[in-house]
């Protein structure tokens, strides 16, 4: 059975670029380009894991994990956090909010294939 | 010695020795008057009955001495003669006469007031050279004694006076300053710290810090420093304050150990300096630096992932050009990333904000990551850039990702740019039991021993800035040392001139400490910094 990932991503193309790192590895990748609407995809796909942009036009990654993890039906899906920006203590923070990691961009196509890998089966 | 009360009338006698023998008279229970002239005498002696009468022979005419001991003499008083030379008693009919060298035993003796003491050895006021010698030596004390309450009192003088300019001094400074003795009582608060602590000085000078019961974030960092005190010697860092108003002030709280004169810790000395206009603005600039950052990695992630894809022949195989050319975009984009972050830890400069991201790190992934930006420059100069080390699994250290590479990479581009064409750098890490250890060695230059301890400063650069050729911003090793302590280790620098250099350190495995290794550990998250002066 494919496994799926779901980016949701305002960049085109850190969703193209990203989608093609994941699919020459093996994986079904979904995209969304905004918060509300990778909820939404969330809830229908149920994918096996999410890669989530902090920065993001409506409501920012913070927000959208928040919201993730508050839905019964969303909140054993593995967020991986994924930002260009530098955080302070952004690793910390999206670990108390309940992501799985936390990964930088931009970043190396075979660490971000081991993270996911790592991550991939944690879902519940 | 029996003593016997009667009334004396002194006539005559310069002040000073009539006094004297008023006092003499009294210690025996006898009272005595001193006439201040003969009138005066003459009336003392209308209205009072005397016992005896003392004349002062040096004061008086003779023939008024004469006179006066006659007329006395007549009513039934004992008259007394007093003088410095007997020969002044010449025609005065005197019942006794007394010199200065009978003591005022021998004076109240000849009055009659104290009876002669029989076998009582010889009369005060002999001679003898004992006594003469141990007068002399009283004499000398009290000298002395004078000389010493002289120099007491022009010291205190020195003092209040050193004491007034110093506070006046403290008082004008535009920082706050609090000083306190080894105990936390306060010995001193300038104005300026009244106003930000909201203390009153005549209040709380005298008054222990740690008891106070005022209330107050720069108060509970004080006494948080203060209680602490006894591992610093100077510490500072930046604390965030909400004034009354619901704005934010920043206070710079430096706190320094005062020692005496013999250089034992004597107290605290407190410095409060309001950064906020600096903090705001430092604030801005990173704030800033941040989106032009994420600006400029939204791009490259793409040029770095396709170029990666191509090089792994996903999209297709490639002819041996178009691999070097992919390996060549592949390798100026991790050195654009490497620029990118160069630039964001600009406004790292005063955050103290290194090392905050802890996760599990794969050192070895780190290391092997750290060389590739420069493998281009290396191979240019026909510098040979070799990773040694870092086979197999336990290179797992807690640490900041992004900061660590951040060290390496300055530890590594620095060797390559110093380093001479054709020369070597070996990157090694290293497992030592308890903790990985990272070494960057080069065959360059070297380090001139004078500036070794230097090069870790804020945008030091051995070079002249207006002649050097290597560029740089000065702020590599500033970082490398930065992130290593916040790490809880410390960067190692071994060099000579000619000789190339190698700068190491070392990083805890989990659950061990650097301190194991014998290496200073300095805690992380703390923001006391180590003062290095000595």
């Amino acid at each position: 059975m494919d496994r799926t990932v779901l980016i949701i991503e305002d960049e085109k193309l850190i969703i193209v670029s990203t989608q093609m790192v994941l699919e020459a590895a093996g994986f079904r990748v979904e995209s969304a380009d905004n918060g509300e609407e990778g909820i939404d995809k969330a809830r229908t796909l149920t994918p096996d894991l999410i890669l989530l942009d902090i920065m993001m036009p409506g409501i920012d990654g913070w927000e959208t994990l928040t919201r993730l993890k508050r839905d019964p039906e969303t909140s054993g899906i593995p967020v991986i956090i994924f930002t260009a920006r530098e955080h302070s203590r952004g690793h910390q923070k999206s670990t108390e909010m309940g992501a799985a990691d936390y990964f930088r961009k931009p970043f190396e196509p075979d660490e971000l294939i081991e993270l996911v890998e790592k991550h991939v089966g944690e879902k519940v | 010695m029996e003593q016997v009360t009667t009334d004396v009338l002194v006539v005559g006698c310069a002040a000073a020795a009539g006094q004297a023998m008023l006092r003499a008279l009294e210690s025996v229970g006898s009272a005595g008057v001193r006439a201040e002239s003969l009138a005066h005498a003459e009336e003392l002696l209308a209205v009072q009955g005397f016992g005896a009468v003392v004349l002062g022979l040096d004061t008086m005419a003779p023939a008024e001495a004469r006179e006066v001991a006659v007329a006395t003499s007549g009513r039934g008083l004992r008259v007394v003669g007093f003088g410095s030379r007997r020969s002044a008693a010449e025609g005065v009919p005197l019942d006794t006469f007394v010199g200065p060298a009978d003591g005022p035993e021998g004076f109240l003796r000849a009055l009659g007031v104290v009876e002669s003491a029989v076998g009582t050895g010889e009369p005060e006021g002999v001679d003898s050279p004992e006594v003469h010698r141990l007068r002399e030596r009283c004499k000398d004390l009290e000298r002395q004694l004078e000389d010493h309450a002289q120099a007491a009192r022009e010291s205190s003088d020195s003092y209040n006076h050193d004491l007034s300019r110093m506070t006046n001094l403290v008082g004008s400074i535009m920082d706050g300053i609090v000083f306190t003795d080894m105990e936390g009582t306060i010995t001193l608060l300038n104005p300026i710290a009244e106003e930000m602590l909201g203390l009153r000085a005549f209040m709380v000078v005298g008054r222990n810090l740690l008891d106070l019961d005022a209330e107050g974030e720069l108060l509970d960092a004080i006494r948080d420093g203060i209680e602490r005190g006894a591992d610093w010697r100077e510490s500072s860092r930046t604390i965030e304050v909400h004034t009354p108003d619901q704005d934010l002030m920043y206070v710079k709280m430096r706190l320094s150990r005062v020692v005496n004169y013999r250089g034992e810790p004597a107290g605290s000395l407190v410095q409060l300096q309001d950064v906020t206009s600096d903090y705001k603005t430092d604030q801005l600039k990173n704030q800033y630096l941040s989106i032009v950052a994420h600006e400029l990695r939204t791009p490259l992630t793409g040029i770095k992932t396709f170029s990666t894809m191509l090089a792994k022949g996903v999209l297709g195989g490639l002819t041996d050009k178009q691999e070097r050319v992919v390996e060549s975009i592949r390798e100026q984009s991790l050195r654009l990333e490497h620029q990118i972050d160069k630039l964001v830890n600009l406004g790292h400069i005063e955050s103290n904000d290194f090392g905050q991201d802890l996760e599990d790190v794969d050192l070895a992934e780190v290391v092997r990551q750290s060389a590739v930006p420069f493998e281009q420059a290396a191979n240019d100069r026909g510098i040979g850039l070799i990773v040694e080390g870092g086979e197999g699994a336990g290179w797992t250290v807690r640490g900041d990702r992004a900061d660590l590479r951040r060290a390496i990479q300055a530890l590594v581009e620095n060797a390559v740019k110093f380093c001479a064409d054709g020369g070597h750098v070996n990157v090694r890490l290293i497992d030592q039991a308890n903790s990985c250890r990272v070494e960057v060695e080069d065959d360059g230059a070297g380090i001139d021993p004078r500036y070794q301890k230097r090069i870790f400063e804020k945008f030091f650069q051995v070079e002249d800035p207006l002649t050097r050729h290597h560029g740089g911003s000065g702020l590599g090793l500033f970082f490398v040392k930065n992130i290593v302590e916040a790490h809880g280790s410390r960067v190692v620098v071994e060099s000579e001139l000619g000789r190339g250099a190698r700068f190491s350190f070392l990083l805890p495995k989990p659950g061990a400490s650097v301190a194991d290794e014998g290496m200073r550990a300095v805690t992380p998250q703390t923001s006391v910094e180590p003062n290095n002066n000595p």
